[in-house]
């Protein structure tokens, strides 16, 4: 009943199961979340500048003279 | 009577060129298949010891084992395909955040259930320890592979969260799905088909094999009841028993325990480290 041996068609299935992104998916994909991706980064982006907005608020702050004992001006 | 045999003594009985049928169910298959199997090289030997033997082998399934089987097919695909999407998009953004994060959730999800099924391992191999029990000598069913791969409803968190913004058409995921999916399930399918034949009595090939023309269906009901086992095991058992065919070849605990009691005129044929377990629990 069974023409081709077994061992032969589980070596069959062995090549089915080489798993790979093709390049062609990955650009389907990208093209698919292109806007999403795009609002994320800029959202990204935002919150790095608000969080470097924080840091330079900081920068101006007088430093005391700890020698003389007198602490930092907020 | 003893209705068992080990794989050892099967291939030491067998004559060269000696036609064999065997009855699969679905975790020989699964072993066979998976390397991550604890009784994948048990499998494969056995195969591989067989083909040395004879060619003249014939497999046989139910259309229930086939059904498992492209079940377990399907979530070891998508697992491995989302995986390799989620490590490719660490170095070239290719899904949004949205998805890299439920895909992350899923990931979470899996390596607890895999962190588990180890700690269930651990326990069990020590309480037979405290019991004097050499577990280097037993073979412990406990670890179950499948929890490496995603479940239904993880692949279905991933899926919905395919759907980008503003996006009418899912053509997303459809196109994972087209690409990593589809042809691999047809082609896998159709070698599943020529490896194993679906006893069904409504088939003119399967007819030479079975003692009556129709197959009771309720019996099947019976053996389920009689000791307990997964329905679709009792579906192979009772399947068996209405066709002229010997041997079940199962790593099923359920199936051999069950075929002692309800087929009684078949042979169960599993490794034959296992048959020291079973003879502990069926004495004879």
């Amino acid at each position: 009943m069974n023409r081709r041996s077994i061992i032969d068609i589980m070596e069959d299935m062995d090549r089915l199961e080489e798993i790979e992104i093709t390049d062609e998916l990955a650009d389907t994909l990208r093209d698919y979340f292109k806007e999403e991706i795009e609002s994320e980064d800029l959202e990204n982006d935002e919150n790095e500048k608000v969080a470097k907005g924080f840091d330079d608020s900081f920068i101006n702050t007088d430093k005391g003279n700890a020698e003389n004992g007198e602490s930092d001006r907020v | 009577m003893v209705n068992r045999i080990g794989f050892r003594e099967f291939l030491k009985k067998l004559q060269k060129e000696q036609e064999v049928q065997l009855i699969l169910d679905a975790n020989v298959i699964i072993a066979y298949r998976d390397k991550n199997h604890k009784d994948h090289d048990t499998i494969r030997e056995f195969f591989g010891g067989l083909n040395k033997i004879t060619k003249n082998v014939s497999l046989f399934t139910s259309v229930t084992t086939k059904a498992e089987f492209l079940e377990y097919y399907r979530r070891k695909t998508i697992t491995e395909a989302i995986l390799q999407l989620y490590k490719i998009n660490k170095t070239q953004k290719i899904i949004s955040d949205t998805v890299k994060q439920e895909i992350e959730n899923q990931i979470r999800n899996r390596n607890l259930r895999q962190k588990r099924e180890v700690e269930k391992q651990v326990q069990f191999e020590k309480v037979l320890e405290s019991q004097s029990v050499d577990t280097t000598e037993m073979d412990i069913e406990g670890f179950s592979i499948d929890a490496n791969y995603f479940k239904d409803s993880e692949i279905k968190s991933i899926k919905k969260s395919f759907r980008a913004r503003n996006v009418q058409e899912e053509k997303g995921w459809l196109a994972f799905c087209s690409v990593m999916l589809m042809e691999r399930m047809h082609s896998y399918e159709k070698l599943l088909d020529e490896l194993c034949h679906y006893l069904t009595s409504r088939d003119d090939v399967s007819q030479k094999y079975f003692i009556k023309k129709d197959v009771e269906w309720r019996m099947a009901t019976q053996i389920c009841g009689e000791t307990g086992m997964g329905y679709s095991d009792a579906m192979i058992l009772n399947m068996a028993n209405h066709t002229t065919i010997e041997t079940i070849l199962t790593l099923d605990f359920d199936l051999v325990y069950g075929g002692h009691f309800s087929a009684m005129t078949k042979v169960l044929l599993t490794p034959t480290d296992r048959l020291k377990n079973y003879k502990i629990i069926l004495r004879d």
